[in-house]
């Protein structure tokens, strides 16, 4: 494996990683919080896609000039 | 001149695939929400007791999982690792049918405690189900990429196919992270 494609699939597995976090805050969130819990799972989730967004869907190619 | 005419061209066709998919996912997102918000109007905050919260969990993990493979399989194809590639494809449609089985347990359990004709019920089988079969498509089209990756179609200069195809499957886990906390876990 070329070392730049190495670095992009470590680069992938933290993304990974912070998204693993953020889904189970989540559910500690959901469980334990019986009432008012929405403000917070608002908090997780949008930053949860926004990182699969920026990430792994490389939003900013749209606006990138050149490859 | 002539060649860099066409590397030009090709980078400009590449960037209006991009501009065309990622409208497309605006599109799509714009279904996403209505189901969201119809959520919030006709049910408020409110959640049965008995939603397996701890499935949700299990097949959020599984979809989020199955985009770390995905983006592997991106990342092998645009290296030129075909053996890599086609290895990740193969994990995302795993993950992508074990997501769905997770979900027709959800429904099994979701017609016993809360079926269609109730207003939870009415959402909830929605809800999933739009995204199901939005899964559903997506290993149908990564099935259709896998064999044609096996027959040499993409190279390291050449996987847009790849590309749309993976950025399609994020885009599903994307909306499945804005709809488990929205079904599940708000109360």
């Amino acid at each position: 494996m070329k070392s730049d494609q190495r670095s992009l699939m470590r680069l992938g597995l933290w993304v990974f990683v912070a998204l693993m976090v953020v889904e189970i805050l989540e559910y500690i969130v959901g469980v334990g919080l019986k009432r008012g819990a929405w403000p917070f799972l608002v908090i997780l989730a949008v930053p949860g896609a926004g990182l699969i967004i920026y990430y792994f869907m490389h939003i900013s190619q749209l606006w990138r000039r050149e490859e | 001149m002539a060649l860099a005419k066409e590397i030009h061209g090709a980078y400009s066709r590449l960037h209006t695939n991009r501009l065309g998919l990622w409208l497309f996912f605006l599109s799509e997102l714009f279904i996403f929400a209505a189901l969201i918000s119809s959520r919030f109007y006709l049910q408020g905050f409110y959640r049965p007791a008995e939603l397996n919260q701890l499935l949700g969990l299990v097949i959020s993990v599984i979809l989020v999982l199955s985009s770390l493979t995905a983006y592997r399989a991106e990342i092998a194809s645009a290296h030129g690792d075909q053996r890599r590639f086609r290895l990740n494809i193969l994990f995302t449609i795993s993950l992508g049918l074990i997501f769905l089985i997770g979900v027709v347990i959800e429904w099994r359990e979701g017609f016993h405690f809360f079926p269609p004709s109730t207003g939870f019920g009415t959402l909830f089988f929605t809800m999933t189900g739009v995204h199901a079969f939005h899964v559903l498509t997506g290993i149908i089209a990564l099935t259709i990429l896998y064999f044609l990756g096996r027959s040499g179609r993409f190279t390291s200069g050449s996987y847009w196919g790849v590309e749309g195809v993976v950025k399609y499957w994020h885009f599903v886990d994307v909306a499945w992270v804005l709809i488990y906390p929205t079904l599940y876990l708000v109360s």
